[in-house]
């Protein structure tokens, strides 16, 4: 179905598994760039939620993807909203956490870290465009149509953000000189 | 395909998304381009990250796909968790009732057994019987129905019918007149010697219908000492044969 990816399965159940085995870690990111406070227990929601609507799919390897980052998407919003609902809480810190020794997952945190820097330090929209196309691998019409823009707009909004990660880069680099 | 292959062909896709990325926006560049290439790598090994660990319902509905077959994906239910939760449920009530049948025959068993009935009996007694707040030696009064005849010494109202008889009048003479003994509740008026002393038997309440045992007699050459019980002076008798 994807090629590199191994989803031409023609069982729905085999292609929901191979499914998640192949963008569960993207879907993870992707809200973990977002700001989701337990991005793995949403991702699982959102798999939980695409399982039904495997039916309906359409449109190949992209239109799965699409479907997927779409149900992502929706999910990051609902965590946003609640967030501002609810009081704000203090985020747990590992690293000043004595009990905590280093695993796997620590690991991938911190081949990830500097990414998730580069992101923090952007406006939301820019951010979102860059998780979306990077992470996600979306396309220019698939972006498009998950942040209900036009394609022009995101274009435009791309380039920008790209613009303001450069400018990013700099400024850390003057830091890191002086 | 190896480790170091794999690695080698997803770091090659991901300079792929990268570089159409920057060509696509019109920043390839080479001066924007090495800047933003190596900021976008960063970026996009974030994708890269770990499998989630699967968990609860998710776990539930993985397990289930792995095991058998399921409704088919777009009717918009899971069935397989339903099936879980109705076979749960169903062993939760066949333990219940199971427990429910086994403690009904331990106690027909014990009900069955006589060792066990007379334990239970006893314990019964034990707990439901009255504080015993006597004296010890003293024996417990007798336990008598209300008697359905009037008893000596007790007189009835002249003319007032009794149950089951005719009216009775007081008798003519007394029992203590008779020079018998009088049964009954001996008054102990403090005159001769302690209480302790001169409570030599218990007060006996003689039975409906059963003449009462006399008391002891003394086994002393001595005298008995006065008992306490007061005599009444004897009834003046009148012309009429009637006592006032």
């Amino acid at each position: 179905m994807t090629e590199g990816t191994g989803l031409a399965q023609a069982d729905p159940d085999a292609l929901f598994i191979e499914a998640y085995r192949v963008y569960s870690p993207g879907v993870c990111g992707y809200l973990r760039t977002r700001g989701v406070e337990d991005p793995e227990s949403v991702t699982q929601d959102v798999f939980l939620a695409l399982y039904p609507r495997l039916g309906d799919l359409r449109g190949g390897p992209a239109g799965l993807r699409t479907l997927i980052f779409t149900i992502a998407h929706a999910r990051a919003v609902d965590s946003q909203r609640s967030r501002v609902r609810t009081p704000a809480s203090i985020e747990y810190d590992p690293a000043r956490d004595p009990r905590l020794t280093e695993s796997a997952e620590d690991e991938a945190l911190d081949t990830m870290a500097d990414g998730l820097a580069l992101l923090e330090s952007l406006p939301d929209d820019y951010r979102e465009v860059l998780a979306l196309r990077v992470i996600a691998e979306l396309s220019l019409e698939s972006t498009a149509r998950i942040m209900n823009k036009s394609q022009g707009a995101i274009k435009q909004l791309q380039r920008r953000a790209l613009g303001r990660l450069k400018e990013a880069r700099q400024e850390t680099k003057d830091q890191g000189k002086s | 395909m190896t480790t170091s292959d794999f690695r080698g062909a997803e770091e090659l896709h991901d300079q792929r998304i990268v570089e159409d990325l920057l060509t696509e926006s019109g920043m390839d560049h080479p001066v924007h381009a090495g800047q933003l290439k190596p900021a976008l790598m960063h970026v996009r090994r974030i994708a890269h990250g770990q499998q989630p660990t699967p968990r609860g319902e998710f776990a539930a509905l993985l397990a289930s796909l792995n095991t058998g077959p399921t409704t088919a994906p777009g009717t918009g239910t899971v069935s397989s968790l339903e099936n879980r939760r109705g076979i749960r449920h169903a062993r939760l009530v066949i333990a219940a009732t199971a427990l429910c049948l086994t403690a009904g025959a331990g106690a027909v068993a014990a009900a069955v057994n006589p060792d066990i009935r007379d334990t239970v009996t006893t314990l019964v007694d034990t707990l439901t019987s009255a504080p015993n707040d006597r004296l010890p030696g003293i024996p417990e009064p007798v336990d008598t129905p209300a008697p359905a005849v009037p008893v000596p010494g007790q007189p009835a109202l002249p003319g007032k019918a009794v149950p089951g008889g005719a009216p009775v009048t007081p008798p003519a003479v007394s029992d203590q007149q008779r020079g018998e003994p009088v049964p009954g509740p001996q008054t102990n008026l403090g005159l001769h010697g302690s209480p302790a002393t001169e409570h030599r038997a218990a007060p006996v309440i003689p039975r409906a219908g059963v003449p009462a045992q006399p008391p002891e007699l003394p086994t002393t050459s001595t005298p008995p000492r006065h008992t306490g019980a007061i005599p009444e002076p004897p009834p003046t008798a009148h012309g009429n044969g009637t006592y006032k």
